[in-house]
Formats: structure tokens, sequence, C-alpha cells
């Protein structure tokens, strides 16, 4: 059997800036023709991941590979969307684009296809930037990066600020660029983009905590418990965590205790169920950390 | 660690995207002109502070300062005093453009966090440099042509000593806006914080104006011992130089006179003069453009 290269590889990253150490040995491949995705809380170094590989940091130690390259050498080859990064507000959509169009040389006209697929307005691009939303400014730098042909596209949280249609919409531009062959890492915190990817690396404090498809992910994360009333369900569920949310409390299935013991109780609003791509964040981000720890 | 210079682009262009290398590194330049160019024309601060406040300020100076033309000495006009008052001041603007401006639009990327974007570009760092020189020169030029126009309507008079006036001052022009943006991206990589970097640079720009008396236009009022810095110090040197050029200001004190126009010291109408200048913009220019590639691009700038 043969292993497929990785597109990208990364071997024992270090990257600190003066107040202390961001990613502290991460290691990840990801495999070619796929699409990656980085889960985790803010502030686990997620961003200056994409970045190192990207090559708009550099590594304090360790490697990185990108098709068997420097990050350095591998400009060509790559597409970075780096959220609120990108963008000038004195300038109109237009100029942004343009700007960033003569600075890849492998650049097309397919910005205007993106932005429709988007539902942005195409009028607006005569607008500056600075009058933009949040979500017309994601648009905008996701149109400029997936308007250039290359073979890697890295893209940091680029959901975040996008209405659910709208993440859907870019999932199918996203879907038929790994259907073309290409690589896509991507950032985010949305577990909705769990359903695009292909393999998926948890990001903690501690580095890749957990990283397989999102069926086997899915697979290991216990039964959830859902509370709607006053009932008490923390001796239920493991280290008696709750996940709180307008409607619900949610905690994971203590190991050794029934589903049916558990929703027994008289009265109470209580329900075990499969976990959903939300459990699976709150599992593998929050749980496992601490017991990673 | 493997990092990024002008070698590692010539490296990458072997791709069937590739275009000749002056021809990419044109474009880039004008990307970065154009960009900059924009931005500093939409951005108030620029048309307060580099076309508003140098028009202002020549107005003040002649209705306050500038003598009546019964006081003038026999030795000149007050259109030609008029006149070398507004080279000075639009010198003014000029390095308030390619100083102030433009190391707050570099400071504002660097702050932005936009390199992390735009290293993971094949971007060659001179063209960056060269392409936010340009757009300086562009919206300084707007400044100064704006204060000059200001003093014509003022009476100032404008007259080219020769032929060759035309490029002394065009150069020293440009040679002067190297000197302000090579400057400007000196502090701006000292000094991380982006306030910081206006707040520095504006004191840059008025230390400069008034330890030189007025960019060189009031050399009396540093003591003679220290005259010979206004024919040295890049700002008065560039304006006493286009001063000389564009009126008809006289070189010289005229025998039995202490004082007249510009001197003493008598102005630096010679041509070692003018190299003078070209070392000041080389010399800075070329360590802004090592600092945009060693510091801002290799060195991981705004981090």
């Amino acid at each position: 059997m043969t292993v497929a290269t990785p597109a990208v590889s990364v071997r024992e990253l270090r990257k600190g800036f003066g107040n202390g150490e961001v990613l502290a040995g991460v290691d990840l491949d990801v495999p070619a023709g796929e699409i990656t995705l980085l889960m985790g809380p803010n502030g686990v170094g997620k961003t200056i991941l994409l970045s190192c590989i990207a090559g708009g940091l550099y590594a304090d130690a360790g490697d990185i590979s990108v098709f068997g390259d420097s990050p350095d050498a591998a400009t060509e080859q790559l597409s970075f969307m780096l959220q609120d990064a990108m963008l000038v507000d004195e300038l109109t959509g237009h100029e942004n684009i343009a700007f960033f169009r003569d600075l890849h040389p492998r650049t097309t006209d397919q910005y205007e296809d993106i932005l429709a697929t988007l539902d942005f307005d195409i009028e607006a691009l005569e607008m500056e930037v600075g009058d933009y939303s949040g979500g017309m400014k994601r648009k905008l730098e996701l149109a400029i990066s997936l308007s250039v042909e290359v073979p890697l596209y890295l893209l940091d949280e680029p959901t975040a600020a996008l209405d659910m249609t709208t993440v859907n919409q870019l999932h199918s531009v996203l879907a038929s660029r790994r259907e073309a062959g290409e690589t896509l890492l991507i950032s985010s915190h949305l577990p909705a983009d769990a359903e695009l990817a292909d393999t998926i690396a948890f990001v903690a404090e501690n580095g890749i905590t957990a990283i397989g498809s999102p069926e086997e992910l899915l697979a290991a994360v216990p039964s959830v418990v859902l509370a709607d009333g006053p009932a008490d369900i923390a001796s239920a569920v493991r280290d008696g965590r709750l996940f709180e949310d307008k409607v619900h409390r949610r905690g994971f299935l203590r190991e050794g205790v029934s589903p049916e013991s558990v929703t027994g109780e008289k009265g109470a609003a209580v329900q075990v169920r499969e976990p959903t791509y939300t459990d699976m964040f709150n599992y593998y981000v929050h749980l496992r950390e601490e017991h990673d720890e | 660690m493997a990092s990024r210079s002008e070698h590692s682009q010539t490296d990458t262009e072997t791709t069937t995207h590739s275009m000749p290398r002056a021809s990419r590194w044109m474009t880039q330049t004008k990307a970065f002109a154009l960009r900059n160019l924009r931005a500093m024309l939409r951005t108030k601060a620029t048309i307060i502070w580099g076309f508003g406040f140098p028009a202002f300020w020549y107005f003040l100076t002649s209705l306050v300062f500038l003598p009546d033309s019964g006081d003038v000495s026999e030795a000149t006009t007050l259109g030609t005093i008029k006149g070398s008052t507004a080279v000075s001041l639009g010198l003014f603007g000029v390095l308030t453009v390619t100083l102030v401006a433009f190391a707050g639009g570099l400071s504002d990327d660097l702050t932005a966090k936009r390199y992390r974007k735009l290293r993971s570009l094949p971007v060659a760092p001179s063209a960056d440099f060269a392409g936010r020189y340009l757009a300086g020169v562009a919206v300084a030029a707007v400044a100064y042509v704006l204060v000059l126009l200001i003093g014509l309507l003022d009476g100032a008079t404008y007259t080219l000593r020769g032929p060759l006036s035309i490029p002394v001052v065009i150069g020293t022009f440009l040679l002067f806006s190297l000197v302000g943006v090579s400057v400007a991206v000196l502090v701006t990589r000292l000094v991380g914080d982006s306030e910081l970097v206006v707040g520095i640079t504006n004191a840059i720009l008025l230390v400069s104006y008034f330890l030189t008396g007025y960019n060189g236009m009031n050399p009396g009022l540093l003591p003679a011992e220290s005259h010979w810095v206004i024919n040295v110090a890049p700002n008065s040197l560039a304006a006493r130089l286009q001063a000389w050029h564009m009126t008809e200001i006289p070189a010289t004190t005229p025998v039995g006179v202490e004082r007249a126009g510009l001197t003493p010291p008598a102005l630096p109408v010679s041509i070692q003069f003018v190299g003078l200048l070209v070392v000041w913009a080389l010399v800075l220019g070329s360590l802004a453009t090592y600092l945009m590639d060693s510091a801002v691009y290799r060195g991981e700038g705004g981090e």
C-alpha cells in the first residue's frame, strides 16, 4: 500500500511572541485533495498556524513543508485568506481586488462568480470597504482568495460573520474546489463546517488534541444528556460539566450510567440522545482538553 | 528557517504563469502605488495636515511675519521673499506627506497584521517600497504645488535661473521625498506603536523645520557657528537649493550689509550641494529598502 504524500506537513512547530509561546510543538499532516478543518477555541493559535504554513509568519522551530517546499518557496502554490487583515477600508471593493490581483500571478477573474454565489451585491464593489458589514468583508476576502488558481487554499475562519444560507453556499464552492483536486485547510469555530470536512483536527493550547474524519470523531463522543427544566443532571454527566444554551443544559453521559436511569425521573424533561457536531466541538475542545491536561 | 528575500522570488518564477521579472516588479510597484495613493487621498489627516496646514501656514507667515514692501532691503523684493517662503513651506508639505502620512500608512498595515497576508504572496519587498514611494511623491507634489500656487496668488514671484534649474528643482523634490519616506520606514521599524509613529514623525517634521531656521529661510535664528547646518540638513538644503533656482534671491550677502535674504551663509548653489542631497537620499533610501526586506518582510514586521 502506498501512502499519499500530504500537501502540507508540519513537524514540531513552535511559534511564540513577546508574551509567550502560542504553538508549542504542533504536528499536522494535511492530505492532498481534501478539506481539513482546524477547530478550536479562540486564542489557541489556529490563525498563527495557518500564517506559518502560508509564509506570513516564520516558525521559531520545527519544519513546515508545502508540496515539499518551504512556505517561502511555495507562495505561488497557495492562497491565504486572513480574516480582517487583508482589506483597506479607504479603498472600494474593486480597488482591493485589483491590488491583490496584481500581487499574485495566478489570479483569475472568477471573483464575480464567487461573489454572486455568495449573494454579494456586485454594485457594492463601488463602495468603500469601510462601509461594508462584517459579512460583506468576509465575502470579499473569500472572493479575492478563491479567485487565485492554486492547489492549496488556507482559509482563516471563512464562515465567521456569515449567515447560514451563505455558509451553505460557501460550502458548495469549497466542495467543488475539492472535487477539482485542490487542497483546503480551514480554521473554524462553526460546528456546521464539520459537515464539509474530510478531516478535522481539534486544536487546543497543548497542540492538536484529536484528529480524524468527522464520522470517526463523532462516533467517539459519548451520548448527550439534555435537560429542559430544573432537573439536576450534573451527577449523570462527565466531570459534572454542563454546557448551557438559551433552552437546554447538556452534558456528556458519564461512563457506567445507563440512559434509562437518567431519563426516568418523574416530571423531569430529560433526554439522552446521540451527539451532534456542536456536541462534538464541546467534547473535544472543552472536555477532552481538560482531561488531557 | 527559510526566509524571504529578493532572490526567493526569482526562484519561484518558473511556472507557466510566470512573467518577466521586471514586468512583475513593475506590476507590483503599480499595485502598491495605486493602493497607497488612493488610501492617502481619502484619509482626512492627509488632506488637513498635508494640504491644508502648509497652505494655512504660508498665509499666516505672509500675513504676520513677512515685511511690507517698503521695509524690504534693496538686495531683494517682497515677491522674491514670498517666493522663497512658499518654496520652504511647500517642502514642509512634502515632508508632511512623505514622512508623517507615509509612516502612518505603513504603520497601519503593520498594526493591522496585513503583512501576514502580504508575506504569503510572491511580493518583492523593493516593489512594496517603490510603490509606496511613488504614491508619496504624487501626493507630496499636490501639497507642494498647492503652496506655490497660493504664494503666486499672494504676489510671490518665481524665476528659473536657467535650463538646468528644471532638473535641479524636480530632482531635489524627488530626492527630498525619498529622504522623507526613508526616514518614515526607519521610524516605523524602530517604533512599533502606530500612534507613537505618528507622534514621532510629527516631532521630526517640526523639530527639523525649526532647528534649521524655518527650512533654512531664516538663518539668523541660528547662532553663526551653526550656520553650516542649514546647508547640510536635507530639509533646509533642499529648500535653499530650490529657492535659489526658482527665485531671484541672491546667493551671497551683498557687500556693505550684514545680512540679506537667506544669507549668510551663502546659498548652496554649487553642484556639490546637489551631490550632497543625492548622498542623503541614496544612503537613507538604501537603508529603507534594506529595512523593508530584512525587517518588514523577513523580520516579521508588525509582530
